[in-house]
């Protein structure tokens, strides 16, 4: 099984910021400030991990800030996200059994999950690293002190 | 070589109808540029897609902004071809001749849908044939004109019999219709409830006579310099085994001209060969020849025909320059006053576009269309967090330091 590279032509849906690259908390606080509308985003957060989703799905309607460095990620099945400009390895078809059987082994069923493959040098990749997301919230009901990391 | 005033502002026009055409869908505006084009070249365009998935709809939009005589039909086992091309006139056949009623009918249609044209009998079919090669209608000794610029056609699938696979080449483009995205049921349902609470929402039509311009225009382009680069894609997507007549060859002239046309070129050149991939009447071998013609169409560019060029490419170049016409159009809209409350949104959007160009390419790649725009939306959004810190490329560093784990499933 492996992820590959593709072109980056699909629109991000959300942003993945992740410790200690990026600093999570220093941008919660950047963007509660910024706008109102960066405020009401809806955000996950894990140990070292923060997800950004952009609010409206229309590609011309959504915002979504602008985080240097963060991994821009994009809805590749339902309830899953992978990195723009990547994609699974595997035929269209089977790729949502695929990844929802594989989710189930690991007591994920029922969660949004953003995968991240591990891609180094090489155009395919065959570790990944998941990220489940278990609850939003909204940005600007973040604590500005942000995430325990 | 530029369009002269007179046709540039007819393809403008024609672009701002798009644009209203689509705000009242999701998702769908490939499939209204393609119904355009066809318009344009007055040829045929074929939907191939799933019950419910706006194929109706869009037609009847695109009719209902058009100053144009429409006729619409969904066709099924048993319609009488005189549903279709009107009853006898009865007057007439007391004088001895049989001469059908056709008015408001197919023959008189200048816009044709025709839903489920599969399901079309014989005698339909023979004569729907003749309406869409020849542009006219004949009923035993009876014949007339049919103004007929384009028939839009739809099916839930494309027929295995060989009759009615040769009736079906007769419709130069052929799209594939999926539903839309997980990601775009939220649009999908405002934009539906507002079809619902105010359902009047229409666009001002087009005129005929821009279509009909437009058409002569395109008739006008020079296609000189795809010759040989045209050739060579037909050769290769024949050696692959991809069926194409010589009848669709030799029309597919008429897309590129108008792709060109519409893209503000007088000239066609390897930047308007992309509409190739709407002539392959067959879903894999479609996104199959996308594919395999990346090199050819790496040059792909057309600001009007966005979404239809890039659902035909795929490419990076074809991403580009849809960035590049979003931001060009996201930048003419700036409100008048900074005090305006629209500016803060507008900034915004910006900045989610600045995101989206940065998530697609990195500082070294950048197209110069795009370096320009980003330079542009900088200066926007000067004073900002985002314009005070340069570019970075996408990283997959966070990714590669993560060192590997046993189990390609680590829960994070």
């Amino acid at each position: 099984m492996a992820w590959r590279r593709t072109d980056r032509i699909q629109m991000p849906g959300a942003l993945f910021v992740k410790a200690p690259e990026i600093d999570p908390a220093h941008y919660i606080g950047l963007l509660q400030n910024k706008s109102i509308f960066f405020a009401e985003l809806p955000v996950a957060q894990g140990l070292d991990w923060l997800v950004v989703f952009g609010a409206g799905s229309k590609d011309d309607a959504l915002l979504l800030p602008h985080i240097p460095g963060a991994t821009p990620i994009y809805q590749a099945l339902p309830d899953c996200w992978f990195p723009v400009g990547t994609a699974l390895d595997m035929p269209e078809t089977v790729q949502v059994s695929y990844v929802s059987a594989s989710l189930e082994q690991h007591n994920l069923t029922r969660l949004e999950v953003v995968i991240i493959p591990e891609f180094g040098d090489e155009n395919t990749a065959h570790n990944i690293d998941v990220y489940a997301i278990r609850d939003q919230v909204m940005l600007g009901d973040i604590l500005a002190e942000g995430p325990a990391l | 070589m530029p369009l002269d005033k007179d046709t540039r502002q007819l393809v403008d026009s024609l672009n701002s109808h798009l644009d209203d055409l689509n705000s009242q869908f999701v998702g769908r505006r490939a499939m209204l540029e393609l119904i355009l084009l066809g318009l344009i070249m007055n040829e045929h365009v074929l939907l191939i897609g799933p019950p419910g998935t706006g194929k109706s709809a869009a037609v009847q939009s695109m009719a209902a902004g058009l100053k144009v005589k429409s006729f619409e039909y969904l066709i099924g086992r048993f319609t009488e071809p005189s549903e279709l091309f009107g009853g006898l006139d009865l007057n007439a056949l007391k004088d001895g001749r049989v001469e059908p009623v056709t008015k408001n009918m197919l023959p008189e249609a200048e816009i044709a849908f025709l839903d489920e044209i599969f399901l079309g009998s014989t005698a339909i079919l023979n004569s729907l044939l003749k309406i869409l090669n020849e542009r006219t209608y004949q009923r035993g000794q009876f014949s007339m004109k049919a103004p007929l610029l384009s028939c839009v056609a739809a099916s839930n699938h494309l027929p295995d019999d060989p009759l009615l696979s040769a009736f079906a080449d007769r419709f130069l483009l052929t799209m594939f219709v999926n539903p839309i995205g997980e990601d775009q049921l939220g649009d999908l349902l405002t934009v539906g409830w507002q079809q619902f609470t105010n359902p009047g929402r229409a666009s001002k039509p087009l005129a005929k006579a821009t279509l009909t311009k437009l058409h002569k225009a395109s008739l006008k382009v020079d296609l000189s310099q795809v010759n040989a680069p045209y050739a060579h894609i037909m050769r290769k997507l024949r050696l692959l085994g991809v069926p194409l007549s010589d009848r669709k060859i030799v029309k597919g002239q008429k897309a590129i001209a108008a792709a060109a046309l519409l893209a503000g070129r007088q000239v066609a050149g390897p930047e308007d060969l992309w509409p190739v991939t709407f002539l392959v009447q067959d879903p894999a071998r479609q996104s199959e020849a996308s594919e395999i013609l990346q090199n050819e169409f790496k040059e792909t560019h057309n600001p009007v025909l966005t979404e239809s060029a890039a659902e035909a490419t795929y490419g990076a170049t074809a991403h580009a320059t849809y960035l590049a016409t979003r931001g060009e159009k996201l930048i003419a809209a700036k409100p008048a006053l900074s005090t305006d409350p629209a500016q803060e949104i507008w900034l915004v959007r910006l900045e989610t576009l600045m995101t989206q160009i940065d998530a697609a390419f990195d500082a070294d790649d950048l197209p110069q269309s795009l370096r320009l725009l980003r330079a542009s939306l900088n200066s926007h959004l000067d004073g900002s967090e985002s314009a005070a810190i340069d570019i970075q490329p996408q990283t997959d560093e966070a990714t590669a330091k993560v060192s590997p784990k046993p189990s390609p499933w680590v829960t994070k």
